[in-house]
């Protein structure tokens, strides 16, 4: 292996390195909520309080939570730091160049000194790759936001809980009743959440920088299809919109044929009409005719 | 604390051991039938379908002479929800009720289909379906059941036919689409219909159902699976019609790009239809031509449609309307399929289609 494939497949070992951590988290998180076992502390405060027949105390409760805040917490931030692995990539390729904590590898600096000053034959092809990174950033930070909506709906369930834990405690509370009241209380800050503005503005951004980098990447290998005289988007689509409008045309001169034979249907009635009127006038003269 | 309150050390959760017993059953159970009440294709119109069901049994009175009914569905899911299942089908309660059924069948749409609009499905493949069946009924208007979007269509479509149609009933149907409490109205407002269209050509239903489910996450995935399956082990005719919906809800079509691309735009974001503005198909839709009897039914509790939205349609009729409203206790499906409704409102519903129109003074 050449030492700019070394140097790359270190680069990429370390990037799943850095991606394999948040989602073992996540997973983890995920699992132990699952199985109750993160809501064990708070079963046993509300189960002391119960049996001193007082309201749980909220502080109690909220330290209970702790652990379960944090790992939350922690799997978010771990998650969100993940979404930032391009960065360094977009920064190496501002003309003001890279930021000191983060250079480029030095295999790619020819070729990103190039697309920075977008000169030479293949500007086009650069700049479309530079729309292209800068659409995968957008999507990243718009990710980033809609994510912490997630969070925050998150947290708040917690609070929730604790509320109504303090508000509606249950006399003999058990492990399933403790996490249908996580569940609920989950559910109520999840609804809260999607109703707010800050939540609907983070789902269209993500939801268009989404759309956006999709529709760069498909620019980009259209581009390459196209050179490569193989099918493309652009030219399925064309095809696509002339059979449309074929079966519009052929709609609307379906409607026109359709009056037309209406319009003769009537006619040729009133000829029969017309037809039946003189024959009974021309038999009337006949007969008219032999009695004279 | 015992073994069960604390099963992540000390064993399993006894919800888990349910849990497994019923995926097996589920096993066992699959594939479940959908769809059975015997239908007959009257015409394609690609990519919908128009559909009859026979009365049964056959050789019984014939009701060509009746008004024919055409159900009509949303663009978003299959209609068989109106007949998942023998015992919860609102279309065989419809024909056994004596009415003539047809169903139009939106179809799923093909890549081919993505620049079809609202003016293609309602004033050409509703309309030619409608043509059909006034001719098979000796030249009668057609009634109209709309269901969720498809209630829509019917309101628009007899706005711009008004003599084409009898009776409408619309069931959990939008008609304003601002009101406050609609979530999804307020997540499509800012969205960038253009790019996404043609971005996506027809929008994958995958990505419609990931909306949907995002609604209501707890309740459609783990309530769903981890307190309601688990409840329904050893109750093989409860899981069926478990699997039945779960079958429906996930058996999504992609939704054709253009007609969603027309029907965000004009409804969800511009809230056209209430505020008069509509226009399909360069033809002005204005629900004050409507003459119709009508009956609107929704759900109190709908997250997709509420209550609002579709009440709404009260104050846009002419006041001279023959209208009747129901509100019904629960969600939105449960206005198709709760024990509730099949036994009130669908008995009250098919006996208001089958009165005659009044004469034609009066409408």
């Amino acid at each position: 292996m050449s030492e700019h494939g070394d140097q790359t497949g270190n680069e990429w070992r370390a990037w799943t390195d850095a991606v394999r951590d948040p989602f073992r988290a996540f997973w983890t998180t995920t699992n132990e909520l699952l199985i109750g076992q993160q809501l064990a502390p708070l079963l046993e405060v509300v189960r002391e309080a119960a049996a001193r027949e007082r309201t749980p105390d909220p502080a109690a409760m909220h330290q209970a939570l702790a652990p379960l805040r944090a790992q939350l917490d922690q799997t978010f931030q771990q998650f969100t730091r993940t979404l930032d692995w391009a960065r360094p990539l977009h920064q190496a390729m501002q003309p003001d160049g890279p930021d000191d904590a983060s250079p480029p590898p030095a295999w790619l600096r020819p070729w990103l000194d190039l697309v920075s000053a977008r000169l030479g034959p293949w500007h086009e092809q650069q700049a479309r790759q530079q729309q292209l990174i800068e659409a995968g950033l957008d999507y990243q930070a718009a990710l980033a936001d809609y994510t912490k909506q997630v969070r925050q709906s998150a947290l708040e369930a917690l609070d929730r809980l604790v509320d109504n834990l303090a508000t509606t405690p249950l006399e003999a509370i058990d492990m399933h009743q403790l996490e249908a009241r996580y569940l609920e209380a989950a559910e109520q800050a999840w609804e809260a959440r999607i109703a707010t503005t800050a939540y609907r503005q983070a789902f269209a951004s993500v939801s268009n920088a989404g759309l956006a980098y999709t529709r760069s990447l498909q620019t980009h290998l259209d581009h390459w299809l196209g050179l490569l005289d193989l099918p493309t988007r652009r030219g399925l689509q064309s095809t696509q919109r002339r059979l449309h409008e074929l079966r519009r045309a052929h709609r609307a001169l379906a409607t026109e044929m359709d009056a037309d034979v209406a319009g003769l249907r009537d006619e040729v009635r009133s000829l029969r009409e017309e037809v039946r009127r003189l024959k009974a006038a021309s038999e009337q003269q006949s007969q008219g005719g032999r009695g004279a | 604390m015992t073994a069960a309150d604390s099963p992540g050390s000390q064993g399993p959760h006894p919800n888990q051991e349910a849990l497994k017993a019923a995926l097996r059953e589920c096993a066992a159970l699959q594939p479940v039938p959908v769809g059975e009440t015997p239908r007959q294709v009257v015409r394609e119109l690609p990519p919908a379908t128009l559909y009859h069901y026979p009365a049964e049994p056959e050789g019984s009175t014939p009701t060509t002479g009746k008004r024919p009914l055409l159900v009509l569905y949303s663009l978003v899911n299959r209609p068989y929800l109106l007949d998942l299942s023998p015992q919860r089908s609102m279309i065989r309660g419809a024909r056994d009720a004596g009415l003539p059924v047809y169903l139009l069948d939106w179809g799923r749409p093909e890549p081919a289909d993505r620049f079809l609009g609202l003016d293609d499905y309602l004033n050409d493949t509703l309309h030619q379906a409608i043509v059909e069946l006034s001719k098979r009924h000796q030249g009668q208007p057609v009634d109209l059941l709309g269901v969720c979007q498809g209630g829509t269509f019917a309101l628009c479509y007899a706005a711009l036919e008004p003599a084409r149609v009898g009776r409408i009933a619309t069931l959990a149907t939008p008609v304003d689409f601002h009101t406050p409490e609609d979530t999804l109205s307020g997540l499509a407002r800012d969205l960038q219909l253009d790019l996404a269209v043609e971005t996506l050509g027809n929008i994958p239903a995958d990505l419609l159902n990931l909306v949907f489910i995002s609604l209501k996450p707890a309740e459609l995935l783990s309530r769903r699976y981890l307190e309601q399956l688990p409840q329904l082990r050893a109750r093989p005719d409860a899981l069926r019609e478990f699997l039945r919906m779960e079958r429906w809800m996930y058996d999504s079509p992609d939704l054709g790009g253009q007609v969603f691309l027309e029907f965000v735009r004009a409804f969800y974001q511009d809230n056209a239809l209430t505020r008069g503005r509509l226009q399909i198909g360069e033809r002005p839709v204005d629900l004050s031509r409507l003459h119709h009897p009508v009956y609107n039914a929704y759900a109190t509790r709908d997250h997709l449609v509420p209550a609002a939205a579709a009440a709404a349609l009260a104050r846009l009729l002419p006041a001279a309307v023959d209208y009747q409203e129901e509100a019904i206790p629960g969600g939105h499906l449960g206005v198709m399929l709760s024990r509730k409704a099949r036994q009130g409102l669908h008995q009250r519903l098919w006996q208001w289609l089958a009165q005659p129109l009044p004469s034609p003074a009066r409408r």
